[in-house]
């Protein structure tokens, strides 16, 4: 039904289809977002919510911890670790292979859960580039929202490249 | 030393090049608008309300009765990061545009630019590397198992930056020239 689209988008507005597609939309999308949560995490369990249970469940157990951010110096080789949920472990030995974090550089890590709080690194990686990368997507999405209010105010520009004419 | 955690996120000015890449040597219209639209939205909708939170919990103290280390609230809000998430939220915001913004290109075709500017951010996307477990749900609803190549980290991508800029302006050349010269 091409039709009701585009051009004779009237049409749809008068029998209020396309709103009542918008909210069929809409629900799907609630819908979808909630089965994907479940679905996914369907016995995977993470540290947080291990250690919610308490901490002898979550012994020996293997997690990844991801978006960790240095924000100073590592103390008697132990790093302190404060998750999201206010949780704070302490990260334990690090790879060789993998650089020590420098301050305010963003990383993940994979190990296992030590139990009182303390977690051993088994596999880690830098993100050095996250802050820029951060900027970048501002300062990107500033732009796109200016160049759609421009679009919006003055309409559309699309006056054809005269080459392509001859 | 304090870490804390921090969610990530891809660089979009790659993604907006990899969009006027694909259009070749044309000049910029509103095809590419609503495309770079597309390329920009699985992270607008994914990534950055769950970093806003976050910075807002961490840095001011607010919002702090959302639960973010609950990961089934973080990867539900995930879903406009999958094929079929962003199918469907570039049918609604198609639906939802005021008629004078879609009179132009039709509301299929704005519905498919921004899909199909959406599924170009996830093919990006897919190349990139994180710990496992990691990746993308391409197949749900039918699959919740993950993938991704692995060619570079997920905050690799501007490294390519100045070859994607570059390889922009000689595909573009012709016209900016014009544009330059008056």
């Amino acid at each position: 039904m091409p039709a009701v689209w585009g051009h004779r988008a009237v049409m749809t507005d008068r029998w209020g289809l396309r709103w009542a597609l918008a909210v069929l939309v809409l629900a799907l999308l609630i819908l979808g977002g909630r089965d994907l949560g479940r679905r996914a995490h369907g016995g995977e369990v993470t540290l947080n919510e291990c250690l919610a249970e308490g901490d002898v469940p979550c012994l020996e157990r293997r997690f990844n911890l991801g978006g960790l951010r240095s924000e100073g110096l590592p103390v008697d080789g132990a790093r302190s670790v404060v998750l999201v949920s206010g949780v704070e472990i302490e990260l334990h030995g690090w790879p060789d292979d993998v650089p020590e974090p420098g301050s305010g550089v963003v990383f993940a890590v994979i190990g296992r859960y030590l139990g009182n709080h303390r977690f051993a690194v088994q596999d880690a990686e830098l993100y050095p580039l996250h802050g820029m990368d951060m900027v970048v997507g501002v300062l990107v999405v500033g732009i796109w929202l200016v160049a759609v209010l421009v679009a919006t105010r003055r309409g559309y520009d699309d006056d054809p490249d005269p080459s392509e004419h001859g | 030393m304090m870490i804390r955690i921090r969610a990530s996120m891809a660089d979009l000015l790659t993604h907006g090049l990899s969009a006027a890449l694909v259009r070749g040597g044309k000049r910029p219209d509103s095809t590419l608008l609503w495309l770079v639209s597309g390329v920009i939205l699985p992270d607008l909708l994914a990534r950055a309300p769950l970093l806003l939170v976050h910075g807002l919990q961490h840095r001011l103290g607010w919002m702090e009765w959302l639960a973010l280390d609950d990961d089934r609230l973080i990867t539900a809000m995930g879903f406009p990061h999958t094929p079929a998430g962003m199918v469907l939220v570039a049918t609604l915001i198609a639906l939802v545009l005021p008629a004078s913004l879609t009179r132009s290109p039709g509301r299929w075709r704005v519905a498919g630019l921004l899909g199909g500017g959406s599924l170009l951010h996830l093919l990006v996307d897919v190349m990139q590397r994180h710990l496992e477990p990691a990746g993308y749900y391409l197949l749900y609803p039918f699959s919740v198992e993950r993938w991704e190549l692995g060619w570079f980290r997920s905050d690799g991508s501007l490294l390519a930056l100045p070859l994607l800029a570059v390889l922009w302006v000689v595909l573009n050349w012709s016209w900016l020239r014009r544009v330059r010269s008056g």
